[in-house]
């Protein structure tokens, strides 16, 4: 047996145990993300909407928030789940009496898991696009926008590029932050906080600033629509943050230097005697 | 077991022995399913919608309106504007429109490849008159503005003028006028660059005889070309005083010549408390004016150089003007429209050609608009005597031919791009109904599409 056909027997037989073990959970996760956005959108009245266009879909919350609460409730519990692993079965010592490579144990975990992230993009893309139909069919009698779907999507680029990217720049953010996410519960789920510690500091960091900056925003638009003479970012950190890192795209470098760095330090544990 | 049950779980058995050695691959086929979706709505989004609907009247011929080609550009603007942007351009002949998806990302408009120069006139900030201390702070409610307030006994206004790319300094001067023992009060914000003075109170027929004139559009700025020359007018109008206020040393309004080296000369001086320049553009190898001597209009021709060559009085006063243009066609025809205080929005067109080397008033129209009208253009067919216009008002567009009997073909341009104007990403916090809508806000409406560079022409009759 060759050894690509060797590894990819392995790692799918892995990804397939994963899927049987997660399947029952996943496929409740699945049913709230398809149910609870289109039935918030079914109760919702479009009276009084703008013609053609889609923002109803953001500003329902059940409808909008359901999928980013859903992918972080999913990253929580795949932490879990391989917690649990360890803590209950004790599965790094049964690991090491397989006859499988251990980076082939990682490389499956993380597999199933951008897997899994993608089937989530492609059912969010489906629920978004069924709630435009239910949009245009509750609108009677009201003209419609001819390219409505792909407007509502232009007009709200920073919520739709997390599950459907229409630009190449869109589609490589989109690439990277899953990588980033299954490399870090991967990471973190087998090795625990403690042996993460850089990866985890970065990523709260990241989080905590885009939090600022977003909640900033928020907070200025407010200030602006009654007195425009305030400044719009005081803090020059801030502003050099928002306009060089978020703006201009450098938190793509970061995020790939954080997934070499992740992968670095998985096959650094994989060639250790014991886990 | 019966044979289908066997059957059933021989085939469940075979299609997990196949996923236990092929479901590494789903990762590969997700990765090319999302890129394929990606790639499919992209497409989408070069499909933009635009028709044209004839509103009246429904039996009229519409045999006029295949002489006349317009278009405009489909443009996407917005504060968060990508390099991705999509753009349009918008072709029509008659009744028949079409759209063309642009590649490239930004186009310079019509009005920069003409004019190089730019022309400024602005109100300066001055320290010791308008101080910005709390007594002078003035904050107002729904929606809530703060900013400076004070009366100041004279305005000093920048007169630059100057080449848009090379910075090459052409005119740059201070007039410093009196504003009379009243004064005037001006508004200024903590930018020192925003001076706004609240001219008010000479807007009206009753202040002065170009009081309802002052807050027209001017159709082409006052910048004009002749070969490589440019020319610019000055007058009282763009002061928005009185004329009678604007007592300066040397008569600086008038027209004046900027040379292709850069080189500024003033062609034509008037003194603009009983005379100004109300209109100005290029007629072959000469210049064209409409001009008003205390309050009595007239279309002038003037040479390259400034020598008065001819002058035909227009039947018109300017104190009752509310717009007045002034558009030359290379076929020689001029077209003036105006509109006037008695008749709101509708306006009248007055057409010139030359005859014998002499200006004369070939035919007069009206056309009733509904709405404001922010932009138009208008080109004048002197075989079949009819007018051809296309209207910029609120977002649409509206297509016309007239007639000195009266309208014979309308039609309005919709297209995706009409209710954007309406998305305005400042206003967006306002509108908000809860915190949730608050808090979602900056991720609403954030990419948005403008028309601009609109034109219309006649083409060949035999067509």
């Amino acid at each position: 047996m060759s050894t690509w056909r060797k590894h990819r027997e392995a790692i799918s037989k892995l990804m397939y145990y994963h899927f049987h073990r997660v399947g029952w959970i996943y496929l409740l996760f699945v049913i709230v993300l398809i149910a609870l956005p289109l039935i918030a959108l079914m109760g919702q009245d479009f009276s009084y909407f703008q013609r053609g266009y889609y923002n109803d879909f953001l500003l329902t919350p059940f409808a909008a928030m359901t999928f980013p609460v859903l992918l972080i409730l999913w990253i929580l519990y795949s932490i879990f789940d391989l917690k649990r692993l360890s803590w209950k079965y004790n599965v790094q010592d049964r690991e090491l009496i397989l006859p499988l490579s251990r980076m082939d144990l990682l490389l499956a975990d993380v597999l199933f898991l951008i897997a899994s992230f993608y089937i989530f993009y492609f059912l969010q893309t489906l629920v978004y696009y069924l709630g435009y139909q239910i949009y245009t069919m509750k609108g009677n009698g009201v003209e419609l926008l001819h390219n409505g779907f792909f407007l509502s999507i232009y007009r709200t680029p920073e919520y739709t590029e997390l599950f459907l990217p229409i630009t190449l720049a869109g589609f490589i953010k989109q690439l990277l932050l899953t990588m980033t996410c299954s490399l870090c519960i991967v990471s973190i789920g087998r090795f625990g906080f403690k042996k993460n510690k850089l990866t985890t500091l970065v990523l709260i960091f990241m989080i905590l600033m885009w939090g600022v900056i977003y909640f900033y925003a928020v907070y200025n638009m407010q200030v602006m629509a009654t007195d425009y003479t305030k400044t719009i970012m005081p803090n020059r950190f801030l502003i050099w943050y928002n306009d060089y890192i978020l703006y201009r795209g450098y938190y793509r470098y970061i995020l790939g230097i954080l997934c070499i760095w992740m992968v670095f330090q998985l096959s650094r544990h994989a060639k250790k005697k014991a886990w | 077991m019966d044979g289908i049950s066997a059957l059933t779980a021989c085939e469940k058995e075979s299609v997990v022995i196949g996923m236990k050695k092929y479901a590494m691959y789903v990762v590969v086929g997700c990765l090319l399913f999302s890129s394929f979706i990606s790639a499919f709505v992209f497409r989408l989004g070069r499909n933009t919608h635009v028709f044209l609907e004839v509103d009246v009247p429904r039996n009229q011929s519409t045999k006029q309106i295949k002489n006349v080609e317009y278009g405009f550009r489909i443009g996407e603007e917005g504060v968060y504007l990508r390099p991705t942007s999509y753009q349009w351009r918008a072709v029509g002949q008659g009744k028949q429109l079409a759209t063309k998806f642009i590649k490239q990302t930004y186009e310079p408009t019509v009005y920069e490849e003409m004019h190089p120069y730019t022309y400024e006139l602005e109100v300066l900030y001055d320290k010791d008159t308008m101080p910005k201390d709390k007594a002078h702070r003035k904050i107002i409610d729904g929606p809530a503005h703060s900013f400076y307030e004070a009366t100041v006994s004279s305005l000093t206004y920048h007169f630059k003028l100057q080449k848009t790319h090379k910075e090459k300094l052409g005119i740059d001067t201070t007039v410093t006028i009196p504003m009379g023992k009243e004064g005037i009060l001006v508004t200024y914000l903590d930018d020192p660059s925003s001076v706004t003075p609240d001219y008010s109170a000479f807007a009206g027929s009753a202040q002065h005889r170009l009081g309802n004139l002052i807050n027209a559009p001017s159709g082409n700025s006052g910048l004009v070309s002749i070969k490589k020359d440019s020319y610019i007018m000055v007058n009282a109008l763009q002061f928005k005083l009185p004329p009678k206020m604007i007592q300066t040393d040397t008569p600086i309004g008038g027209i004046y010549k900027i040379a292709e080296n850069g080189k500024v000369t003033q062609i034509l001086a008037t003194d603009m408390r009983k005379e100004n320049v109300l209109a100005l553009n290029s007629y072959g190898n000469e210049l064209l004016a409409i001009c008003e001597k205390e309050g009595k209009v007239s279309i002038r021709v003037y040479t390259a150089d400034g020598t008065l060559k001819q002058e035909t009085p227009i039947p018109l006063e300017a104190s009752s003007l509310t717009l007045l243009q002034l558009q030359t066609q290379a076929d020689g025809v001029v077209v003036i429209p105006y509109q006037r205080i008695e008749d709101g929005y509708a306006m009248q067109f007055l057409v010139f050609d030359k005859e014998k080397g002499k200006l004369k008033q070939l035919d007069a129209m009206q056309y009733k608009v509904d709405e404001e009208v922010y932009d138009f253009l208008y080109r004048y067919d002197k075989k079949d005597n009819v007018l051809y216009t296309l209207l910029h008002g609120n977002g649409s567009l509206y297509l016309t031919a007239l007639n000195q009997k009266g309208t014979l073909f309308h039609a309005s341009i919709y297209g995706d791009y009409q209710e954007d104007q309406r998305l305005a990403v400042t206003t967006k916090g306002l509108a908000a109904n809860s915190m949730y809508e608050v808090l979602i806000s900056p991720l609403l409406n954030t990419g948005q599409r403008d028309i601009s560079d609109i034109y219309l022409e006649i083409v060949d009759h035999k067509n």
